[in-house]
């Protein structure tokens, strides 16, 4: 027995909802271009972002976030974006007068890869050091922030009004980035 | 009248796909994905069982079906391309050629994606021929372009965004109550002339998930049902030459000259 109902044009034409197939990025089920930023995001967000994908190609590879973007929003992405292309320019271009050395590649990714997750994030200030390594760092209220990436370690400092300092020095990326637990020490906006 | 075939040296698609639907084919068995596989394996070396895809009716929704059988469905099979390119989709009622722009940026024009997709599709219905599954019987041609818009810079507001799109009422200006929009998703569908289907036009704004950047995804999905034509092969070519027209026109009208120029490098 086959039972079928054709839709009719008004059926399609304003249903938003059934119609957008607004479904969790797990329901897609693949991820072709799956990279560790990719599965740091999904692990880092809170609430799984919703995207759209109706599946119209049955592969799942165009997934867009569906979010709408506040002129505040458009700030942070455009300063995102900026940070991004400096931290970029520091990799190929010299940044001291009197040297030629650039910043360290490895560094440079690993501060890109978080760089890139920090939507919900206040973003930090940006700076290279004469070791070609990058710095991130944050001063909110009483609280001092300084993240600093190299190559295959990480320097972690944090320092709240009169409280002592907190120090994680060298420490080794876990699965190629930084621990949860500094992730959380982050300033959120 | 002839459509012009407008080219662009840099267009922002990101995924087409070719895509034939048929009545479910009587006797079509698991085995029978694995028997098609030994005649692709060598260029489609990967497979990966998933759900199948519902019908949707060349109007744009989704048929409600409801089915009752003493066998258990069977699924959509994956096989994938050596290049990661390419991925063909199979399933009881439908054929699916896919492909996806990567890192390397190549995108082979419409013809020779549509030359890709033919011979796996002859060698499908070589195959079912072949194995006394009887003849294909076709109910529905689709042909689907995404495209992602990523303008030079991060947009100011999402207007910038919109503006990309030509003549939409929905962008707010400065006698208008409506403020600017936060997000837009537009969905329209235009007949095809001679009842030979539809396109459905869909913009979405929003995030990409690869980088978190702003932009917005154009969906273009032509559908129409097979017209009554002594030469069934022919048709096909036909149907899909006019909806790959459709799109590339129908992309040229709905964008602005500006961004076809500046972003995506249009040549006269």
């Amino acid at each position: 027995m086959k039972m079928q109902r054709e839709s009719s044009i008004s059926d399609n034409r304003f249903i938003p909802i059934k119609e957008m197939n607004i479904i969790a990025s797990s329901s897609v089920g693949y991820f072709p271009q799956t990279t560790p930023e990719i599965n740091s995001l999904k692990r880092r967000t809170k609430d799984t972002p919703k995207y759209y994908s109706d599946d119209i190609t049955g592969t799942g590879w165009t997934p867009l976030e569906m979010k709408t973007l506040t002129p505040h929003d458009l700030d942070h992405y455009r300063t995102k974006s900026k940070l991004t292309d400096l931290i970029q320019k520091f990799k190929r271009v010299p940044f001291f007068h009197d040297s030629d050395q650039c910043a360290n590649k490895g560094a440079a990714d690993n501060a890109l890869k978080l760089l890139c997750q920090m939507d919900e994030k206040l973003l930090p200030k940006v700076a290279v050091d004469e070791d070609g390594e990058i710095i991130f760092a944050w001063n909110v209220e009483e609280r001092n922030i300084v993240l600093t990436f190299e190559e295959n370690l990480w320097h972690f400092f944090e320092k709240e009004g009169s409280n002592p300092p907190n120090y994680y020095d060298e420490e080794s990326y876990v699965n190629g980035e930084i621990p949860n637990f500094v992730w959380e020490k982050i300033p959120t906006k | 009248m002839e459509l012009p075939r407008p080219h662009f040296e840099n267009p922002p698609i990101n995924e087409v796909a070719v895509c034939v639907v048929f009545k479910k084919i009587d006797g079509f068995q698991a085995v029978h994905f694995g028997e098609f596989w030994t005649k692709i394996r060598r260029h489609f070396p990967k497979t990966q069982d998933v759900a199948p895809l519902d019908h949707v009716s060349t109007a744009g929704g989704n048929g409600v079906e409801i089915q009752i059988s003493a066998k258990p469905p069977l699924p959509r099979v994956w096989f994938e391309g050596i290049s990661r390119h390419e991925l063909i989709q199979l399933q009881d009622d439908r054929f699916i050629f896919n492909w996806r722009k990567l890192e390397d940026g190549l995108y082979p024009r419409f013809e020779e994606v549509f030359n890709n997709f033919k011979k796996y599709w002859d060698l499908f219905v070589q195959y079912i021929s072949e194995s006394g599954l009887g003849n294909i019987s076709i109910t529905q041609y689709e042909l689907t372009y995404i495209n992602i818009i990523n303008l030079k810079k991060t947009p100011l507001t999402v207007i910038d965004l919109a503006n990309v799109f030509n003549g939409n009422a929905l962008i707010g200006h400065k006698d208008c109550f409506l403020p600017s929009p936060s997000g837009f998703n537009w969905q329209t569908f235009y007949p095809f002339p001679d009842n030979q289907g539809s396109l459905n036009i869909n913009a979405i704004s929003g995030l990409s998930q690869e980088n978190k950047s702003i932009v917005a995804r154009l969906d273009m999905v032509a559908r129409g049902t097979p017209q009554e034509k002594e030469n069934i092969e022919a048709g096909l070519e036909e149907w899909f030459n006019m909806a790959h027209l459709w799109i590339v026109n129908g992309f040229v009208a709905i964008t602005t000259e500006n961004a076809q120029r500046e972003l995506w490098g249009r040549v006269e």
